[in-house]
């Protein structure tokens, strides 16, 4: 799948915060978004995601393989969005978590060998039926990226996903994400404000630096 | 650190609040622990029918109203419609039960409201051979029930989503559940409410106890012959002869018997059916789940706001109704009789507004003092004693506490009832003042005594001010409930302390509806007052914060 922006803006109270910016992003490549806090980079991840909320508005297009899906709801998008916080639901457990991400299609059998074999890739063997806070912050995250990618996303949006992570954690989390992208090839838009966490050779898009041009 | 006035604030909960309450049920169940009184029920050839009639009102009413809040928060949380629902919570928990069923008997009686306007259709000229009032199966008083119970479940829905700490997961969850494919209704059933109900199920209690012990209620509008076990109960308990109020304990300790075991049966069905129901949460379908319609919820609510103003308008109507003969649509001559009556009374209004207000502010004053002396982390250990006086059934908890204030010379004493008046009104108090009181921020203290501020100066300065409008609130909301109690009043006041409430009920069960509708709207404009006080005194605050 292609991601590409197509002129998008996104403006405050009908005054222009993100401007008109377009960009495509290959799969399981990242395009990084980086920008001073108030800048609008999650305010755009916001409505490429579809949950932009007034007084916040974006236009534009988004389109994934030349489809535009800008006006579908959020659930019929199949954009995965990662936050700083896992969001694991407290109340299941790691495979029930995962099984709620797994489409269905499959017997439950199937889709259950799909969700242990993930979890054996990413190193979380053995704590399928363990409940989130029964996990490390490093375990948490991982699972909340496995969480979005059996979704089969089209796309994947990051909003600063490393931050609340110490620097050990990080830089172990950092090389994971961008594995696991690549290897399903799944284009991902990263916001951030951390030069660090911009994978090697990702395009980047500086807000401050689109914004200079705003009356 | 437990210094003096927070061991004073904890004592003072102690002895006014822990220990009525510890000391009532044992009373209670003494004054029922006995072999004849036991026999003397069971002989009664009502009992088991009254039992089955006092279940299934209690348990199709919460059933239903549970369910309808669930719908109603799935279909319409997050929508513009979700704020206007909010908005009309507050006057509809204002109407108390009893007016709304001495209203709502009219409108559904054979000579009422619904004949008269069906009248002319069907060519009637006498009212329809109609059983709808005191019906034999008590469909009424479970409709009346589903009526009342249902803005107090969404008011505990909406209570819990607005903690801080649930709001904003409750808020990123969606999130996250929509971009994984899963619509609004469909995360609902499938994740949120398995995830949050089980904060639900003190309210869920209070709403079955009070409905498998109601009385006021089975006395407007429950069916007569035979009555509703609490009602059984009531008439042996309020006798003068000491056999049947024994009789009378044993039917509360029945009573009180049933709910633990509809209790137990609900939650033993609660956990078979959570494991099914996790399986198929899993399932990873996406499609739709049917009944979360906003539009259709929505004009469900607005129906039932409706009702509420439909049943407030006929109060009005009625209290100045004359002549007003069958299938006349208006009253042919009107009168100020109930309202001259009213006048004279005017003690009992005064009376019951002075114990309402007394009973609101002396219970804020021991949950604030509960909150200030008490680390949060213990809330969690005191809910359930707290949430005790909601959850019991009022029957045995009231005979337990008339043994008490017997004992302690309090029956029919003004302090006395003030008393029990507290216990019941405190639940709802800390419920309505927990969210807020909990969530301030500490810091803001520590930065008031880091400028040099003591900590009474930061009190004043700071946090009441910061606070002011919860507090109005949670004012109200205990000024309402005091306002409305029936049974408390009868049993502590022991007939020396007539409230609008309590004469409101005696009249409706009497058949005079004109004064009893006098004294309901009475009974609705108190709260009313009082919730507008508490929404006039939050603005007023934050337009000065704003200024």
């Amino acid at each position: 799948m292609t991601l590409r922006l197509d002129a998008v803006s996104i403006t405050l109270h009908g005054r222009a915060l993100v401007p008109a910016l377009s960009a495509e992003v290959q799969p399981g490549e990242v395009l990084a978004v980086m920008g001073p806090s108030g800048s609008g980079k999650s305010s755009l991840l916001a409505w490429l995601a579809g949950l932009l909320e007034p007084p916040l508005a974006g236009q534009g297009r988004l389109l994934l393989d030349g489809l535009d899906v800008s006006l579908l709801p959020v659930e019929r998008r199949r954009i995965g969005l990662l936050f700083q916080d896992d969001l694991l639901f407290p109340h299941m457990s790691v495979l029930d978590n995962l099984l709620f991400a797994l489409p269905a299609g499959a017997s439950r059998a199937e889709r259950v060998t799909e969700a242990m074999a993930a979890l054996a890739a990413a190193g979380l063997d053995g704590l399928a039926q363990r409940r989130p806070h029964q996990l490390s912050g490093g375990q948490r995250a991982r699972v909340s990226l496995l969480r979005t990618l059996l979704a089969r996303p089209a796309a994947v949006l990051l909003d600063e996903p490393f931050s609340r992570l110490d620097a050990t954690l990080r830089a172990q989390l950092r090389d994971f994400v961008w594995a696991s992208l690549r290897e399903r090839g799944v284009p991902a838009v990263l916001v951030t404000h951390d030069e660090q966490d911009v994978p090697p050779g990702a395009r980047c898009l500086r807000l401050a630096d689109l914004g200079a041009g705003r009356a | 650190m437990l210094t003096a006035p927070r061991a004073a604030a904890l004592a003072a909960i102690g002895l006014l609040f822990v220990l009525p309450l510890l000391a009532a049920l044992p009373l209670a169940v003494v004054q029922g622990a006995s072999a004849a009184a036991w026999a003397s029920l069971f002989d009664d050839p009502h009992v088991s029918q009254s039992l089955a009639l006092s279940v299934r009102s209690a348990l199709a009413s919460t059933l239903l109203s549970f369910g309808l809040a669930l719908a109603l928060t799935t279909a319409l949380h997050g929508s513009p419609a979700w704020l206007r629902l909010q908005s009309w919570l507050s006057p509809m928990l204002a109407l108390p039960h009893a007016a709304f069923a001495i209203g709502l008997a009219w409108l559904v009686a054979p000579s009422g409201g619904l004949a008269r306007l069906l009248a002319p259709l069907f060519g009637w000229a006498f009212p329809p051979d109609w059983t709808t009032v005191n019906d034999p199966g008590a469909l009424l008083l479970t409709g009346v029930l589903v009526a009342k119970e249902l803005p107090f479940l969404m008011w505990s829905v909406m209570a819990l989503l607005a903690r801080p700490e649930v709001a904003i997961q409750l808020q990123r969850q969606i999130a996250v559940g929509r971009t994984l494919g899963y619509g609004r209704a469909a995360l609902w059933w499938r994740v949120l409410w398995p995830q949050w109900l089980p904060r639900l199920a003190w309210p869920l209690l209070a709403v079955l106890a009070y409905g498998l012990t109601v009385v006021d209620l089975a006395l407007i509008v429950g069916p007569a012959s035979p009555p509703t076990l609490s009602m059984l109960a009531y008439a042996d308990l309020m006798a003068g002869d000491p056999a049947r109020n024994a009789r009378g304990s044993a039917a509360a300790l029945l009573l009180a018997a049933v709910l633990a075991a509809l209790v137990i049966a609900l939650w033993m069905a609660a956990v078979l059916f959570g494991r099914g129901w996790r399986r198929l949460a899993v399932s990873g379908r996406r499609r739709p789940v049917r009944g979360g319609s906003p539009s259709l919820a929505g004009r469900f609510f607005t129906a039932l706001a409706g009702l509420y103003v439909l049943v407030v308008c006929i109060l009005l109507a009625l209290s100045v109704a004359g002549v007003w003969t069958f299938p006349a649509a208006w009253p042919q001559a009107l009168t100020m009789d109930a309202w001259r009556q009213v006048a004279q009374s005017a003690g009992t209004l005064a009376g019951t507004a002075a114990l309402a207000a007394a009973a609101a502010l002396l219970a804020l004053g021991l949950v604030v003092g509960w909150f200030e002396a008490a680390p949060p982390r213990w809330d969690r250990s005191a809910t359930p004693l707290v949430l005790a006086p909601l959850v019991l059934p009022p029957l045995l908890l009231m005979a337990g506490l008339y043994q008490a204030a017997l004992a302690l010379r309090l029956d029919g004493q003004w302090a006395g009832l003030l008393w029990v008046h507290v216990l019941v009104v405190l639940p709802y108090v800390f419920i309505a003042l927990q969210p807020a009181w909990r969530s301030f921020d500490r810091r803001y203290e520590q930065a008031a005594r880091a400028l040099g501020r003591s900590r009474p100066a930061f009190w004043w300065q700071v946090k009441w001010p910061l606070l002011a409008a919860p507090l109005a609130a949670a004012a109200a909301v205990g000024f309402a409930v005091s306002v409305a109690q029936y049974l408390a009043t009868q049993f502590i006041g022991a007939g020396r302390h007539a409230t609008v409430t309590t004469e409101a009920v005696t009249l409706a069960a009497g058949g005079q509806r004109t004064q009893a509708a006098a004294f309901a709207l009475l009974q609705a404009a108190l709260p009313l007052l009082a919730f507008g006080a508490a929404a006039w005194l939050g603005r007023r605050r934050l337009a000065a914060m704003r200024a």
